[in-house]
């Protein structure tokens, strides 16, 4: 018969799930005051923006949906956040799933009120294109002719003030998309060769180690590591917000991951300490 | 440009009823071509599919390969590509109608014949039901938004979520030391993993940022290392190995060089 | 990119690799004997078909979210030969598809398999079904399948996202057996976390030569092969020509190794 600490091997999956829960909860209602040291992709973000062209639109590409809310949704916020703080005029398009453009509209027109930013003036959305490759390699050549109309009051771009002097993607400051896909080839292989505008992705955690490769060439100039990269951001932008607040579970996760960790190499030393004794003996 | 005229002439835009009658033809020559294809013996159906698919490939390979109008960056080709694009987007919405009703049909069956688990098919069939008519008929009312925001988002938002469950027990389960390669393997994991948050990078938060030697020991400095010098070129590595297995698969559809694969089994028959 | 012009010398390389693919398999055909490894997560197929039918529990088949293309065509060879393995055992077998484009072919797939393995009259039509295109409402209706039937083994090979641990963690709850193989080099590591075998990178498209010993296939494969030397040629030519005007020296070619 097995003693306890040789079941530290294989503690039973709804005990690792329970204690996981806990956690996370008080993780969220306790947030433990870190540092959080900003890492060069964040960086590369939030340079990207603060040295854009103000007399260019800046383009935020959405692709998530309600499932990678939880990563994507603070990422798109603090690019918002700083986009009206600059008072740079902005395009929200999405990609991918519908719910994109309506979940990213929701996260604009709250903090258009916050900022005072004017739809049409300030910012527009260009809506959902399903047809990615089409409507990227459109937005190379001309902007007005392949979006044709915003997607919430459904009126020819030209009319907007914002698209005043906006043709093509050589008018566009800086490219920001947050995604839960990589979509991030269509656009590095149909636009970014066309355009001076820096290219920034924010992807869920996940997906970040495949796009250092890019980072590494300076085809991306940065990135937001999942909800991570957007609380890096928020201590960019001077914010104590929702999202360094969750940073605390996400630690407190990983600090029990490696207790696991260490839990199961002493549970599989004990056994084979055991099995070498049963073996002598 | 001269191909786009001789199609627009050949093809001139419908209106009106012509719009019915051109449907109507369309799928008349469907049926014909359909059945056409039944009658034809193996041999012959096989080179016909053999020609179709490399006619379609060739379609895009030339698109891309022949020189372009610097002015346009277009070819005689690149007006065909949003048309082309729109019979794939059509034939896959005739095949979610299919898969559609593969779903009705097995679900339907069990709970026609009163099998296990009939009741989550009758949910299912419900489901489909109310989203699909919610969609199409009452798409501006509160009742849709709470179906979409209340229901299919928090579902959505909870199925992702549940991914946190399954890496700590995944990760519990696979870092064991057993070798070198996995010891080596589970301290860079936790290096990676300290280095990206508050807690492990205020181990070594006392270190400076930059600018010195001591520097390179911080946690999140080492972790930044490990994804940029090690994690990227493997990943290269393997999206090269990748891109290159890729294009030899699609050359072996494209010229259907495939041997016993599924198309050619199926036209022997 | 949208057109070969606009970097002529990166069409020009994939017209060679496309050249160098089609040289090998041609002399395959011709007859030339060509030489593969051992792939053990592929070695590993028979040992799961085997379990299965020990068990009398059925074998489960997911191409994940790959759409009609070439990841989801090569998901459904290998499952061609699975099933034909499993014909002959008379195992049961489940295949749940995410893309309806994909669902169709799959249908033909099994049912040709069955017949292949000489059992038509064992192919059964509930056994490939459409569960859902929403990434999640698919994960649910496979990680709830796998619960309900207790499958014996579960194969894993397409386009997987964040769905795939979910995959995973759930055959493995239950014991399964499982092989994985994907070309979304991020998920990887969670097949090695949670299966008994993974077929990483490249060896995912090896895999249908590795089964089949087709010679078109391995003329294939090793035609792979010379291309990963070429592109490894390229990246040297490159590292040479990037670094030799750090030492002084300005060669007009190294353009074609800086990105537009």
């Amino acid at each position: 018969m097995s003693n306890p600490l040789q079941r530290l091997e294989s503690i039973d999956r709804r005990i690792l799930y329970a204690v996981l829960l806990i956690i996370v909860v008080v993780g969220l209602l306790v947030p433990i005051p870190l540092p959080l040291a900003v890492g060069p992709q964040a960086r590369g973000v939030y340079e990207a923006i603060e040295n854009a062209d103000p007399g260019k639109i800046v383009i935020v590409s959405t692709l998530w949906s309600a499932s990678t809310q939880g990563e994507n949704s603070p990422q798109t916020r603090v690019i918002l956040q700083h986009l009206m703080r600059k008072r740079l005029r902005f395009a929200l398009i999405a990609f991918g799933d519908p719910q994109s453009t309506t979940l990213a509209q929701e996260l604009a027109e709250e903090l258009a009120r916050e900022n005072s930013y004017e739809y049409g003036k300030d910012w527009i959305n260009w809506g959902f294109r399903a047809d990615i490759a089409g409507t990227l390699k459109g937005l190379v050549k001309d902007i007005n002719e392949t979006i044709k109309t915003d997607s919430i009051k459904k009126r020819p771009l030209s009319e907007y003030p914002v698209m005043q002097g906006i043709h093509n993607v050589k008018d566009v400051g800086v490219i920001a998309e947050v995604s839960a896909s990589g979509n991030y080839v269509s656009w590095l292989g149909l636009v970014v060769g066309s355009t001076n505008a820096p290219f920034c992705y924010a992807p869920t955690s996940v997906m970040a180690p495949e796009l250092y490769t890019y980072l590494d060439s300076g085809q991306m100039k940065g990135m937001l590591f999942g909800i991570k990269g957007a609380a890096e951001y928020e201590r960019l932008l001077g914010i104590r917000g929702f999202t360094t607040r969750a940073i605390t579970p996400v630690s407190l996760s990983l600090v029990l991951l490696f207790v696991l960790i260490g839990l199961g190499n002493y549970g599989m030393y004990a056994a084979k300490k055991r099995d070498q004794k049963g073996a002598n003996g | 440009m001269n191909l786009q005229r001789l199609l627009g002439s050949a093809f001139p835009k419908a209106s009106g009823s012509w719009i019915w009658i051109s449907i109507l033809l369309a799928a008349l020559g469907c049926v014909v071509v359909f059945f056409a294809l039944q009658a034809l013996p193996g041999r012959a159906r096989k080179f016909l599919i053999a020609a179709v698919t490399f006619l379609a490939g060739l379609f895009y390979a030339a698109e891309f390969f022949l020189p372009v109008d610097p002015k346009t960056d277009e070819n005689f080709l690149t007006f065909a590509v949003p048309t082309v694009g729109n019979v794939i987007n059509v034939l896959a919405a005739f095949t979610l109608g299919l898969g559609v009703f593969s779903l009705v049909r097995i679900h339907g069956t069990k709970v026609v014949k009163l099998r296990e688990g009939w009741e989550n098919s009758v949910v299912l069939l419900l489901g489909i039901v109310v989203m699909a008519v919610a969609g199409l008929e009452f798409e501006d009312t509160r009742f849709y938004r709470s179906l979409f925001r209340d229901v299919l988002n928090s579902f959505d938002a909870a199925m992702f979520a549940t991914l946190a469950f399954f890496i700590i027990s995944a990760a519990y389960r696979a870092f064991r030391v057993k070798s070198a390669e996995a010891t080596l393997l589970m301290f860079a994991a936790l290096i990676v993993m300290l280095g990206q948050i508050p807690i492990g990078q205020y181990l070594t938060h006392w270190l400076p940022e930059k600018g010195s030697y001591a520097s390179l020991f911080r946690l999140d400095n080492i972790s930044n290392w490990l994804l940029i010098t090690v994690n990227a070129p493997a990943i290269r590595a393997i999206g090269f190995g990748l891109g290159i297995g890729g294009l030899a698969i699609a050359m072996r559809l494209w010229l259907s060089l495939e041997r016993g694969a599924f198309f050619e089994a199926k036209a022997d028959n | 990119m949208t057109h070969a012009s606009d970097r002529w010398e990166s069409a020009l390389l994939v017209a060679l690799l496309a050249a160098i693919v089609l040289f090998t398999i041609i002399t395959a055909q011709r007859g030339r004997k060509y030489f593969i490894r051992r792939i053990p997560g592929l070695n590993a197929i028979d040992e799961a078909v085997g379990r299965a039918t020990e068990m009398g529990r059925p074998i489960l088949m997911v191409p994940g979210l790959s759409g009609l293309g070439v990841v989801g065509l090569q998901a459904l060879t290998i499952f061609s030969y699975i099933i034909k393995t499993a014909a002959n055992f008379g195992n049961r077998i489940m295949m749940p598809v995410a893309d309806s484009a994909l669902y169709t072919v799959a249908e033909e797939v099994v049912r040709d398999s069955y017949a292949a393995a000489g059992r038509p009259e064992d192919y059964d039509s509930n056994s490939v079904y459409f569960l859902s295109d929403r990434q999640f409402a698919f994960a649910s209706g496979v990680a709830g399948t796998i619960f309900r039937e207790k499958v014996a083994t579960s194969f894993l090979f397409g386009d997987f996202f964040a769905e795939s641990l979910i995959f995973a963690e759930a055959g493995q709850s239950v014991g399964a057996i499982q092989v994985a193989g994907t070309v979304q080099t991020t998920q990887l590591p969670f097949f090695i976390a949670s299966c008994d075998y993974t077929i990483i990178g490249d060896e995912y498209y090896a895999a249908s030569a590795y089964i089949s010993r087709e010679p078109t296939l391995l003329g294939s494969l090793v035609g792979q092969d010379y291309c990963k030397i070429l592109v490894l040629l390229v990246i040297l030519i490159g590292v040479v020509g990037m670094t030799i005007p750090q030492l002084g020296k300005d060669w007009g070619f190294i353009q074609w190794f800086t990105l537009k």
